[in-house]
């Protein structure tokens, strides 16, 4: 087990700059995702961290040791990839030996590593088999497995659950999580589906243009998200985005105008807004409740009936599309128009710049 | 509509399978006229030629093959060169061929055009110099001279290039992470995943050494050291006079053998290759 801890780096092909001073603590037996959307430079952090791809600036640590010139194989990592990267002439058992006959483990030792793996993983009855006849789900086990016999300082998943259909996606997701508590060892893991980073983390770190927007526990850049981008990003059906425009301020409490004259009350960080700003109000889905006083009046395009909710997706008559999760077996009916309001809970305002400014809310103890 | 276009395509389907079994006896009949040739005694040959069943039948020309001693010494020769090249052949386009995939080095390029040059050099244009170079090392009527020159095979390069190309780079990164060095990704990893592509160009070199002529006719002049090919058409100018037609017939139909039996053993993997270089 070791911590990782990235220095400014930034990486660069020719003139093309993927990753901008990325600075990053990953504490020992921690579990790190990167998510963000494709292209954001999510995997290609990763493969620097596993030696797969060169540093052009910064400092690349591994247990507080420099590692940018130490090659792949010697950082002391273990990487589950997402096409699984099996060798496909060997079986499982071969494959999760090859890395260790390659240090020479003593056979006995391969032997055992692999007999406790294939435990962890109920991979016990298949160690004969070939990858070739084995399911996606299965080989995904392998590849987890290969990385466990090493028993690395740190394991790196690269999205390795995205060529799984939904339900399999699901089970290996918690098994994943199951076998980090077991191993408690150190773990980042690449992906960009917000589900798996909001249920995995032990901390997400949000992505996007090869610059890090945030980092924290799941639930903090949830309910308190640094700017427009990562609160669209975690969280699904994502977030209600409202234009407005604060028309008083006194404190931290403002009155947002946002769409047909409608004011809400919402409470920011005092002196970062005044009356005239233009602002994004932010409402949560689940937030938004049918009330007959409701103020914002939302035309019924589409209602999902998911059976524990049902998203209903409207339109305001300035045009906003907007998403409330209702808990109603009754949903309106698509064509009809709805009061909504804004239950309780957090009223998200996000500057001009996209920034947040919202007060967070006191933490009861 | 469907039903009237599909018994179009069933007509299609017929007349094409029509064809392909008309050119298929065309190709055979020289076949089967040599084989049926080499089963009749000579006698009844210098009255006619004509007939494919060999009425009456006789093993005689083989024997009388077989009673060469030379034969057996070509035999060998020829199986030592071909197994000798395909093996070289193998090493050197694999190793090649695996360099001008994944690795890095200088002037990659300009080699590799190089490489590619060495197609359009059709192998007469070089059989003076070559000639002249293995007589002034002294080595013409050895196993080596006639392997020698067909060792370096930019076609096999190429189709092991284009091979390894295709295998997921991460199968690599993957062998890294696990401590593996270069060489033991080539040999743990991409070898024994190019076992088909390896059995493809093994067969078609080993068929291309046995059926060679040229270069072992210009530098295999010790009767000792003539490949089947050679050693057969140094005798039968004489055979055709002294033993007769059946022998020479005999001859040609014992110097394809081993090639037919290869055929016959390896044919999913020839079928599969001439797919694999005319998809490419």
């Amino acid at each position: 087990m070791a911590d990782v801890a990235l220095r400014g780096v930034s990486k660069s092909y020719g003139n093309v700059d993927v990753i901008h001073d990325v600075s990053l603590d990953v504490e020992q037996g921690e579990f790190v995702v990167f998510v963000g959307p494709s292209g954001c430079g999510k995997s290609t952090l990763l493969r620097m961290i596993a030696g797969l791809e060169e540093v052009t600036q910064g400092d690349v640590l591994i247990g507080g040791a420099r590692v940018n010139d130490t090659a792949a194989r010697d950082r002391g990592v273990a990487m589950v990839f997402q096409n699984y990267a099996l060798y496909p002439h060997m079986s499982v058992r071969e494959n999760m030996a090859f890395g260790l006959r390659n240090i020479g483990t003593p056979r006995t030792e391969i032997d055992s590593r692999i007999a406790k793996a294939a435990e962890i993983l109920q991979l016990d009855s298949y160690l004969d088999r070939k990858p070739r006849a084995m399911s996606g789900g299965q080989r995904q086990r392998v590849a987890i497995g290969r990385a466990i016999v090493r028993e690395p300082d740190v394991f790196l998943f690269d999205e390795p659950l995205s060529n799984l259909d939904a339900a399999l996606r699901v089970q290996m997701r918690t098994e994943i999580a199951r076998i980090h508590h077991r191993l408690g060892a150190t773990m980042i893991y690449v992906t960009h589906d917000q589900t798996e980073a909001m249920t995995m983390a032990d901390r997400i770190v949000v992505l996007r243009a090869g610059v890090i927007e945030q980092v924290g526990a799941p639930l903090d850049l949830y309910e308190r998200p640094a700017n427009l981008f990562v609160a669209g990003f975690l969280g699904s059906p994502k977030m209600n985005f409202l234009p407005g425009r604060i028309t008083a301020a006194q404190g931290p409490e403002v009155q947002v105008e946002v769409a047909g004259g409608v004011r809400l009350p919402a409470r920011v960080r005092p002196g970062s807004a005044a009356a005239g700003d233009t602002v994004t109000l932010g409402l949560r889905p689940e937030m938004l409740q049918v009330h007959p006083d409701g103020p914002l009046r939302g035309h019924v395009d589409v209602v999902e009936q998911l059976g524990h909710v049902q998203l209903v997706y409207a339109t305001l008559p300035d045009r906003t599309a907007i998403v409330a999760e209702l808990r109603d077996r009754r949903p309106p009916a698509v064509g009809t128009d709805i009061p909504l309001a804004p239950g309780p809970g957090l009223r998200h305002v996000f500057d001009a710049q996209g920034l947040a400014i919202t007060l967070p809310e006191e933490v009861p103890a | 509509m469907t039903a009237a276009r599909s018994g179009w395509a069933l007509w299609g389907d017929r007349l094409l399978l029509a064809v392909t079994v008309l050119v298929a006896i065309l190709w055979l009949l020289p076949v089967i006229w040599v084989v049926a040739m080499s089963l009749k005694p000579n006698a009844v040959l210098q009255q006619s030629t004509w007939g494919f069943i060999p009425m009456p039948f006789t093993l005689e020309n083989y024997a009388n093959l077989l009673q060469l001693a030379t034969v057996p010494r070509w035999l060998v020769n020829s199986l030592i060169v071909a197994v000798g090249m395909t093996l070289l052949v193998l090493v050197v386009s694999s190793l090649a061929g695996y360099a001008f995939a994944r690795l890095q080095f200088p002037f990659k390029r300009a080699i590799f055009v190089l490489m590619i040059a060495g197609l359009m050099i059709p192998e007469q244009a070089v059989f003076l110099p070559l000639h002249q170079m293995f007589a002034s090392w002294g080595i013409h009527n050895t196993h080596a001279a006639l392997m020698m020159p067909r060792v370096a095979v930019p076609i096999g390069v190429f189709l092991m290039m284009q091979f390894f190309r295709a295998v997921p780079r991460e199968l690599e990164e993957a062998a890294e992470l696990d401590h593996a060095s270069r060489f033991t990704i080539f040999w743990r990893i991409m070898l024994p995943l190019s076992v088909p592509a390896l059995t493809t160009l093994g067969l078609f070199t080993f068929i291309h050494a046995w059926n060679d002529f040229l270069w072992p006719l210009v530098s295999a002049t010790d009767a000792d050291m003539y490949t089947v090919t050679v050693g057969l058409a140094s005798i039968q100018g004489n055979f055709a006079f002294t033993e007769g037609l059946g022998s020479v017939m005999a001859s040609a139909v014992f110097a394809s053998l081993p090639i037919v039996l290869l055929f016959l053993i390896f044919q999913r993997f020839i079928v599969a290759g001439v797919a694999m270089s005319a998809g490419k």
